[in-house]
Order: C-alpha cells, then sequence, then structure tokens
C-alpha cells in the first residue's frame, strides 16, 4: 500500500489554482524528486501533504487513512517530517534545544527527548554546534539542522524543501550523503529541488509539475526526453 | 505501523556544557539581598516598595509564562490581577480566610484565562496584544456597573485580626507583610519553574519563536497556548489576591487600569521576559523608580519623576532589548574573559 | 429619529478624526512593523503645539495647522533616529518598551511646562459657525475636523498609493531586505513613514483643539482609539484605518445616545466581534 495517495488534489487562491488535480502515489521506502519550474506549486502541494493549508479539493491518504484537511502537528505526530523553504528554525534556542523540542513528540521526558536529541545531532554532524544558538548559524548549517529537526520527530516520510539550494559544492556533497543516510534508515523521502544533477541522481522516481498540473511521473531517464517536461523547462 | 529505530550515534558526541557556577552564585546572591532587605532598610517607604516589588513580580511572573515564554503578548493582564483580588475581597467579606481564598480564585482567573484565549489565540501577533488590549478594557468599563461587585465604589477588605493566617500584619512595620510576600513569590516562582521545566517549556518557546515550525514537529499550538494562559491567569490571580490584603481596598480603576496591565508587562519585559528572574528584577526597579522619583520628585509638581523614569525605561530597552537579565549576563561573560 | 441622526453625525465627524490618527499609527506599523505605543501621546503634543500658537502668537487653530503639522513631523523624525532606530531589529518587546517609555516621557516633559491644568482655545474662528441640516447641527468645529481629516487621510492614502515614493514605502514595508536590493533606503523610508506618522498626529492635534480641552492627558483615549481603529482595520492598511476610524466613532456617537456610559464598551465590543468574524481585520492581509 502506498505511504501516501494524493487524489485529484487541487488549491485555488481565489482565481488562481496553484495545484490542480494532481494525482500521484509514494511507495514506502522510495526516495521520489518533485520538480518543475518555478511557482509550479511545488511548495504548496508540500504544505497541503504536511497539513499547513488545506486542499479546495481531492483527496490526500497517509497509510490508507484520509487525512485530507489535517492539523500540521497531526501530520508530524503521524510521521510526516518536513524542512521549509524559508528556514525556521527556533532562533532563540540552540541547536540542541532546537532538536530537544522535535524529539518531544516520542519522548515524553526531557532526559529522554535530550538523549535522543544528542543521537540525531552526532547523526548530522551537529554535535560541534550543539550549544550554538540557532540564529547564528550559516544558511546551510540551519538547512541542515532544519532536516535534523525534522528527523527528530522519527518521521516514516519526509519532506524535504529545497535543502540543498544555495550550498556550496562541498555543502552539497555532504547534504546529499546524508539523505541517502537517513534513506537507509528506511524513511521514505519526498524531495523538492532545483538543482537538477542532485534529483537526477538521487532519485529514480520523479514527478514533475507545471502550472499545478502534473505533467510526467517516472524515472529520470524518460523525463529528460519526455516531451511535456522540455516544454516546461525550456519551452515559453 | 512502525516507526524507524534510533541509530546509534555515528558521529562525534555533544559535548558537556559547563558547570553554570555563576548562575548559582547568582542566585545565592539575590537570595541574601531579597532576605536581609527588610532587616537592613527601617524606613516604611522603602519597606512598602519592597512589598508591592514582590507582588508585582508575581504577577509578572504570571504575565512571564504567557508573554516571555509563549511569546503571547497580553496587554489584559490586569483582568486577572483584579480578578484575585475581587474574588479574594468577596470571599473575606464572607469570612474566609485569605489563604484559602487564593487557590479557587485561581482556578476562577484560569478559567477566565480559557474564555478569553478560545477565540483570541487564532489572532497572531499585534492582533493578539491589541485584542487583549480591548477585553482589559472592556472588563474595566463594564465594572463601575456591576452591582455586587461595589460598582464605582469598590469593596473594602474588613479588617481581620492580626495574623498570618489572616495575612493582616501590624502597618508600622512592614516586614510580615514583606516575608509572606517573599514567601509567596519564592512558591509562585517554583510553581512557574515546574511548570515550564519539562515538554511544556519547550514548546511554549516553539510557538513563541516559529508557531509554524512548531506545528511542523508535533507541537498542538492552540493545546499549549490554553495551557499557558491558565498557569499564566493563576499566578498573576494569586498576587492580586496578596495585593488585596495589603491595600484591603479593591475599585475599577486600581484593580483593572491599563496601566496595571501595562505596568505588569513592562516589568517582565524590563527586567528580562523568558527569563524567570526577569519579573523580580523588573519589579524591583520599575516599582521603586516609580515611587521614588514620584515621592521625591513630583513634591515640585513639575513631572521630573514621569520624564526620568520614561527615560530610564528607554534606555534600559535600548541598551539592552532582551532586558536586566541579559544586560547581567553579557556583563558577566565579559568580566570572566 | 432626529437624535439619532445628530448623534451618528457627531459620531461620524469625530470618527473622521479617529481615522486620521489611526491612519499614522498604521502607516508606521506598514512600514517598519512595529507598534507606537506613544502615537496618542503625539497627538497630544501636537495639541499643544497648537495651545502655544494661541497664547503666545495669537494664531487660530485653522493656521495652526500646517505649523503643528511640520512641528510634529520633525518631532517624529527625531524620535525616530533617536530611539526608534536602536532598536528597529530587537525583539517587538523592546520596541514596545521604548515606545512606552517615550509616551511617559512626554506626559511627563508636557506636564513639566504646562503643568497639568486643563487649557481652552477660546473662541476659536470655527465656533462662530453652526450649520443646520434638516434638523441636525453641525458645528464649525466638527465640521472643519472633519473636513481636515478627511483631506489630510485622502492626501496620505494618496501619497502611499500613487507616488513613487509611497510605493517605495510600501515595498519596504512589504520586503525590506528586497527593497534595499532595489535600491531603496530603508533607513530614510522608516524616517519618512514617522514623518507622516507626524503630520497625521500635527493636523489631527490642530484640529482637536477647536473643539476639545488640552491636558497631559489627552493623548490617551485618542491613542487607544487609533490602536483599536488600526486593528481593526487591519494592521497596514490606511483604508482600513480611515473606515474602522469612521466607525468606531459612529458607534460610539449612537451607543451614547441610548446607552450613555456604554460607549467606549460598545466600541470595544464591535471590534472584539469583528476579529472573531475576520481575524486580520476589515481589510488586513498579514
Amino acid at each position: 500500500m502506498s505511504l501516501i495517495s494524493v487524489d485529484g488534489v487541487t488549491k485555488r487562491f481565489g482565481g488562481l489554482a496553484a495545484v490542480d488535480s494532481v494525482t500521484f502515489d509514494v511507495e514506502p521506502g522510495t526516495i521520489t524528486g518533485l520538480i518543475g519550474p518555478n511557482g509550479a506549486g511545488k511548495s504548496t502541494l508540500f504544505s497541503m501533504i504536511a497539513g499547513t493549508q488545506r486542499p479546495t479539493a481531492g483527496r490526500i491518504s497517509f497509510d490508507g487513512k484520509d487525512v485530507t484537511g489535517w492539523q500540521p502537528h497531526q501530520a508530524a505526530a503521524a510521521g510526516v517530517g518536513r524542512t521549509f523553504q524559508l528556514m525556521r528554525v527556533f532562533g532563540s534556542m540552540t541547536v540542541l534545544e532546537n532538536l530537544t523540542t522535535a524529539a518531544h513528540l516520542r519522548h515524553r521526558t526531557k532526559a529522554a527527548a535530550r538523549a535522543f536529541a544528542s543521537d540525531i545531532c552526532a547523526e548530522t554532524g551537529l554535535s560541534d554546534l550543539a550549544h550554538r544558538p540557532a540564529a547564528t548559524l550559516t544558511g546551510a548549517t540551519k538547512k541542515r539542522l532544519e532536516l535534523a529537526r525534522a528527523l527528530a520527530t522519527s518521521p516514516r516520510l519526509l519532506l524535504l524543501d529545497e535543502v540543498l539550494s544555495g550550498l556550496t559544492p562541498t555543502e552539497t556533497v555532504a547534504a546529499i550523503d546524508l539523505i541517502e543516510r537517513v534513506h537507509a534508515r528506511g524513511i521514505t523521502i519526498v524531495l523538492v529541488e532545483h538543482v537538477m544533477q542532485v534529483v537526477m541522481t538521487l532519485c529514480p522516481r520523479l514527478v514533475v509539475l507545471d502550472f499545478g498540473k502534473l505533467i510526467f511521473q517516472g524515472s529520470p531517464a524518460d523525463a529528460v526526453t519526455d516531451q511535456a517536461v522540455l516544454d516546461a523547462y525550456l519551452g515559453a | 505501523m512502525t516507526i524507524p529505530d534510533t541509530v546509534p550515534a555515528s558521529g562525534k558526541a555533544v559535548p558537556a556544557k559547563r558547570f553554570p557556577w555563576g548562575r548559582y552564585a547568582g542566585i545565592a546572591v539575590v537570595a541574601v539581598l531579597l532576605l536581609v532587605f527588610p532587616v537592613v532598610v527601617k524606613t516604611s517607604f522603602l519597606q512598602t516598595i519592597g512589598v508591592l516589588a514582590l507582588t508585582m513580580a508575581i504577577a509578572s511572573t504570571g504575565w512571564n509564562i504567557l508573554g516571555g515564554y509563549a511569546g503571547q503578548i497580553s496587554f489584559g493582564h490586569a483582568v486577572f490581577f483584579g480578578t484575585g483580588m475581587y474574588g479574594t475581597a468577596l470571599l473575606v467579606g464572607h469570612g474566609w480566610s485569605p489563604w484559602l481564598t487564593m487557590l479557587p480564585i485561581a482556578g476562577l482567573a484560569a478559567a477566565l484565562g480559557l474564555l478569553i484565549g478560545l477565540p483570541t489565540f487564532r489572532l497572531r501577533g499585534h492582533y493578539f496584544s491589541i485584542a487583549t488590549l480591548a477585553i482589559g478594557m472592556m472588563v474595566m468599563s463594564i465594572l463601575p456597573n456591576v452591582k455586587p461587585l461595589g460598582a464605582a465604589d469598590g469593596l473594602s477588605v474588613p479588617l481581620l485580626d492580626n495574623g498570618f493566617w489572616n495575612i493582616t500584619f501590624s502597618l508600622r512595620d512592614k516586614t510580615e507583610y514583606y516575608y509572606t510576600a517573599l514567601g509567596l513569590f519564592a512558591v509562585a516562582t517554583v510553581a512557574a519553574w515546574l511548570f515550564l521545566r519539562g515538554r511544556i517549556g519547550s514548546y511554549l518557546e516553539a510557538i513563541r519563536d516559529d508557531e509554524l515550525a512548531a506545528a511542523a514537529v508535533g507541537v498542538p499550538v492552540r493545546r499549549y497556548k490554553l495551557y499557558a494562559v491558565t498557569m499564566s491567569a493563576a499566578l498573576t490571580s494569586v498576587a492580586g489576591s496578596f495585593h488585596v490584603m495589603v491595600v484591603l481596598f479593591v475599585d475599577p480603576s486600581s484593580s483593572s487600569d491599563l496601566s496595571l496591565s501595562t505596568a505588569i508587562a513592562l516589568i517582565a519585559v524590563v527586567g528580562g521576559a523568558g527569563s524567570l528572574w526577569g519579573p523580580l528584577l523588573g519589579a524591583w526597579l520599575v516599582i521603586a523608580l516609580q515611587e521614588y522619583t514620584r515621592t521625591y520628585l513630583s513634591a515640585t509638581g513639575r513631572t521630573i519623576d514621569l520624564m526620568l523614569f520614561g527615560a530610564l525605561i528607554i534606555l534600559v530597552a535600548v541598551v539592552d532589548p532582551k532586558g536586566l537579565v541579559n544586560l547581567i549576563k553579557r556583563g558577566y561573560r565579559r568580566v570572566r574573559s | 429619529m432626529l437624535d439619532f441622526l445628530q448623534a451618528l453625525t457627531n459620531g461620524a465627524f469625530i470618527g473622521a478624526v479617529f481615522a486620521l490618527a489611526a491612519v499614522g499609527l498604521t502607516l508606521v506599523f506598514g512600514v517598519t512593523n512595529m507598534i507606537n505605543f506613544a502615537h496618542g501621546d503625539l497627538i497630544m503634543v501636537a495639541m499643544y503645539v497648537g495651545f502655544v500658537c494661541w497664547s503666545l502668537f495669537g494664531l487660530d487653530p485653522l493656521v495652526a495647522i500646517p505649523i503643528a503639522a511640520v512641528t510634529m513631523a520633525l518631532v517624529a523624525v527625531l524620535v525616530y533616529a533617536g530611539i526608534i532606530r536602536p532598536v528597529l531589529g530587537s525583539s517587538q518587546l523592546a520596541q514596545m518598551v521604548v515606545t512606552f517609555g517615550l509616551l511617559t516621557f512626554l506626559r511627563g516633559v508636557v506636564q513639566f511646562v504646562f503643568t497639568a491644568t486643563p487649557r481652552r482655545i477660546d473662541d476659536p474662528i470655527v465656533g462662530r459657525l453652526r450649520v443646520v441640516v434638516g434638523g441636525v447641527a453641525v458645528t464649525g468645529a466638527q465640521l472643519v475636523s472633519a473636513v481636515g481629516a478627511l483631506l489630510a487621510t485622502a492626501a496620505l492614502a494618496w501619497f502611499v498609493h500613487r507616488t513613487e515614493t509611497g510605493q517605495a514605502l510600501q515595498a519596504v514595508g512589504e520586503d525590506a531586505a528586497g527593497a534595499s536590493l532595489m535600491g531603496i533606503n530603508a533607513n530614510r523610508m522608516y524616517g519618512l513613514a514617522w514623518a507622516l506618522a507626524g503630520v497625521s498626529t500635527g493636523v489631527a492635534g490642530a484640529l482637536l483643539i477647536n473643539n476639545f480641552g488640552i491636558d497631559p492627558l489627552a493623548g490617551a483615549a485618542f491613542g487607544i482609539m487609533s490602536f483599536i481603529a488600526v486593528a481593526l482595520g487591519g494592521f497596514g492598511s490606511v483604508l482600513g484605518a480611515a473606515l474602522a476610524g469612521v466607525l468606531l466613532g459612529v458607534v460610539q456617537g449612537v451607543v451614547g445616545l441610548y446607552f450613555s456610559g456604554y460607549t467606549l464598551t460598545a466600541a470595544l465590543g464591535i471590534y472584539l466581534l469583528v476579529l472573531i468574524v475576520r481575524p486580520q481585520g476589515l481589510r488586513g492581509t498579514r
């Protein structure tokens, strides 16, 4: 059974359809790339899956259950972790405190949450910065923190929104390595990305949006030869 | 539904934090100062400042939970303070012991907090603050018309026999009021500390920093805001209950004025919102400033006190926007290095 | 029925002044994202400026309008440069404290110079005027206040929406970083927003002294009404603040006719009701 099932999901703002009748499934344990030109509706789609926004029409199912219009904290509790396109770290807290807060979802006591957060810290290479205030971190490190924080909620599905944009080549390699390690744990990943080479190599499956509509699903190899995809990226 | 297991640490371990000698030393110093205060200062004027400062510190500690930790800035906390004042005044008038009134009235205040929070927590940022201001003013404008609460004249608290149980002491020497207030402050601070130390504290701070991100990591934002307002209202109400036993009188203007709400908020912010010490430091500074300038400078009728007070408040905010507590922390760090 | 119309009219006229006061406040918020708690007291200072013009120089309040506007613009810019700018990057709490300190300071200064004795302008020019339309009386003061307020509000709104500088102001309000990249000096825009707010308080104050007494606490009531109007209209919306100001004035006027003593309660009640239905205010988007 698919982990996420998006069925005819539409989101309208006034007269404009940011997402237009999109339908696709995500199987557990996969990495899927969600790509498309700017404004194609990718982040909006993420928001609807994660509960930050409500679909105007359509259904979203998680693990077979209808979860359309659920609240973000319900999504988190069910196992959906996400990062934000514009970084949203908890600025007044240290790195470790950011992770501890997220870890509290599955760990009741402070001690247990902190211990788990420490593990996540170590695993994501943030140990040296554990006691640094999150607001003072560089952009790339903040993105890493967001990813770590999403991990600290012990998610089954990870929605990564442009975690690779603006990174130097070295940082990109480290980030890809982290994503692959996370995937190796069995966590399902859906990536929104603009950095094409990365997406092509990381994701065995792509979903392509353009103007809110789904125009292609399939392998990267097929995507580069698909007319609709080429038109979307290269056309007028 | 399986959740992936914890993977054993593959990178370096998190370095341990240094033992906070400075913090404990600071607490000790403050505790000693507070304890010897009434012994060292014998004038009634200063002792009154002490009692009032501690009372407001309790009220602001309550405010701090909602405003400093959860980030929801309220300008209507006088409503909860007033609940404490009116509630205790009423019940003591019916023969209750003042101490026994505190918990039930705090519960009433908590319920009021819930009632106010339910519709207003949908509002973000400034909208929420102005709404609390409006609610506070509404209460103040309605109170003079409420007969059972004494209407515009208010209520007097009957003068009970002296004794701790009645929270009534000799008025010549404020020492006993002071130590009672100090004890109450300690209890209130410990209560706030216990409330905030576990998951609740982290969740409230997350809400303050970024509601959207907080929800994304599983925080039920609305529910936790309601938790915060109930505790916040209860503590502020306790301060009101105590205060009415000191002044033995309550009326609409003394209990729900906008200036009272502003003072409660200001004290926490000047002292350092988001820290449990903020309200204490802020209260002493603000109340001392207020009383000193009013007594010694307004005698000239030329309100230098207001100017000075205003200027000093501005100075504190500009020098360290995070409040006195942060100023002290920074100074301490400077000295250490 | 006539009483009702009279009350409605009175309310609308005072509402026009609320509108003007609110517009200045919402402008500062829209551009700098901070609430100036001392706004009402700036109006109070403007009232005293008008009073000084009258008592020292024999100038009628109408003549004092431009003087007050310019003076208050200068005061506002000074306030901005001196105490607001240092805390712009800090938390909302710090900004709140600073403007609260300013409020207290202003009241102290004014009381120091003028004492707390209430003052009045005797025999303003407009006081001699009185118009009766269909049984409803409108005093010259009301007329001038309303007209002046509407004109000033319209001028501000025009400036913000129709001029290039106004667009720059809006740009800074929406995205200060982005605006800087486009070459707009954010600092200058903030100062300009404060200056404009100063102008609005100057005009409002000079108009009000035709009708109202002047004392150091005169700003409090107007300040509060300004905040309510700004929130009701939607933070940052000039049109919203203006509409809300008039609405609040009308509500107060009408309620005052039937339930005197509850005017404030009613105004606050309307505001809270609207908020429940529309949390972002009448015309707010944030």
